[in-house]
């Protein structure tokens, strides 16, 4: 519920929430930080917002498009203006993002509550998993580079392979490592993943890797549950060539 | 198809035959892969233009392409999603985000954006596109999405006369 309203003496903690390149500005009456919250809070600040005198839009005036300022004179004030002119007028300085207010940073969180799957369209499910991937990768960006290979020998760079897209890809849950039979120079990889669809066979793609002065030729094909299931029944699924005998398996978290 | 579409699809098939090459040789830088892979889907995306006349020299053409496979029951078949409407969309659709990635490639539309041609920003560079890790390139490589719409592109150009 976005039940702002107008303040003079409440005193509120503001958190600038940039999320998929959109920020909030999230105002609430509780300490974030006792809900676990991490990120940037800037504490005691004050709100001026006249919720409906800012979205009153009466016939024949110009839509309103309500901006946040920060009070030059005083920076822990903040007032939401109707137009960016009226906050220019008023020497305020223009802050960035939508204004939410509410009493606890858990009334925000809970927005996000993923969908049903079973009964959310396929177009608002999509939508949800661009949404974790791209937190995924945000997330990723500020994590450090996953640590070389132990060495340059096949296990250890297939090793260090499989540890680098179980960190790339929130949706792969295992990969396997399959040696027997492939070329010296050739790593093959099974990634399990359920989040896309896929054909009734395993495709393998092919792709070149140069690892600690070494170079081998990477396969990688992708199955989902069902799939590989069916392939331990009928290893002919396979890419040609492929066995599962011999694998060895890396888990998120394993 | 016309002979205009089978010049554009011949020369897509040529930059494509490159990027897979790229693609099999990681210590050129990624950019090289990727130019000719945005090279490749753009021709492809005009050849399919080409159907109804002359294709806009606009860069964009990859992305509305593959939005309209969605209704296009001859790729669904080639495919192998005869009667897998649902399975079908679904296909398009997760290989949309990566299509329009590519497609912003293009110098003209990454604006002062990286690119796989030229120095960015265009009035004063700080990036070249040979030291520049670009993200989609990871995409495709680690992720299982990106492998999905590499093999699709793979079985796109291998019948392409199909259903063009």
């Amino acid at each position: 519920m976005n039940a702002s309203r107008k303040t003079n003496d409440m005193r509120y903690f503001r958190i600038p929430e940039t999320r998929h390149g959109t920020t909030t500005q999230v105002f609430v009456v509780e300490d974030p930080r006792k809900s676990d919250y991490r990120g940037v809070v800037e504490e005691g600040v004050t709100l001026d917002y006249d919720l409906l005198k800012i979205h009153e839009w009466p016939d024949g005036a110009m839509r309103p498009d309500a901006c946040l300022g920060r009070d030059p004179k005083d920076p822990k004030h903040y007032q939401v203006f109707k137009y960016s002119g009226d906050l220019h007028s008023a020497g305020f300085e223009p802050v960035p993002g939508t204004v939410f207010v509410t009493v606890r940073w858990e009334d925000f969180t809970r927005l996000r509550t993923p969908p049903d799957p079973q009964s959310t369209t396929d177009e608002r499910w999509f939508e949800f998993l661009d949404e974790v991937d791209a937190d995924s990768r945000e997330r990723r960006l500020r994590m450090p580079e996953p640590d070389p290979p132990a060495g340059a020998s096949r296990d250890d760079v297939a090793a260090w392979v499989a540890r680098t897209h179980l960190l790339t890809d929130s949706g792969i849950r295992e990969v396997w490592y399959l040696p027997r039979g492939a070329p010296t120079g050739e790593i093959r990889l099974l990634e399990l993943s359920d989040r896309y669809l896929q054909l009734n066979r395993a495709h393998a793609i092919d792709f070149g890797l140069d690892v600690e002065g070494s170079s081998y030729r990477l396969l990688v094909a992708d199955v989902t549950s069902e799939l590989l299931e069916s392939i331990k029944q009928d290893p002919s699924q396979l890419p040609d060539g492929w066995t599962l005998d011999g694998n060895r398996i890396w888990r998120r978290g394993a | 198809m016309t002979e205009q579409q089978r010049l554009f699809l011949v020369q897509a098939r040529s930059d494509y035959e490159v990027f897979k090459f790229f693609q099999q040789h990681p210590h050129y830088s990624a950019c090289h892969a990727l130019y000719h892979l945005q090279m490749a889907t753009e021709l492809l995306g005009k050849a399919h233009l080409w159907k109804s006349g002359p294709a806009a020299m606009s860069h964009s053409a990859f992305d509305s392409f593959v939005a309209t496979l969605a209704t296009n029951r001859q790729a669904q078949g080639r495919l192998g999603y005869d009667g897998k409407n649902a399975a079908w969309k679904m296909l398009i659709r997760s290989c949309r985000p990566l299509a329009n990635e590519i497609e912003k490639l293009a110098p003209a539309l990454a604006q002062d954006g990286p690119n796989p041609e030229y120095p960015w920003p265009r009035n004063s560079p700080i990036y070249a596109p040979a030291e520049h890790p670009f993200e989609v390139w990871d995409k495709l490589r680690k992720t299982a999405s990106g492998r999905q719409f590499l093999e699709f592109l793979d079985r796109l150009f291998a019948i392409a006369e199909g259903f063009l």
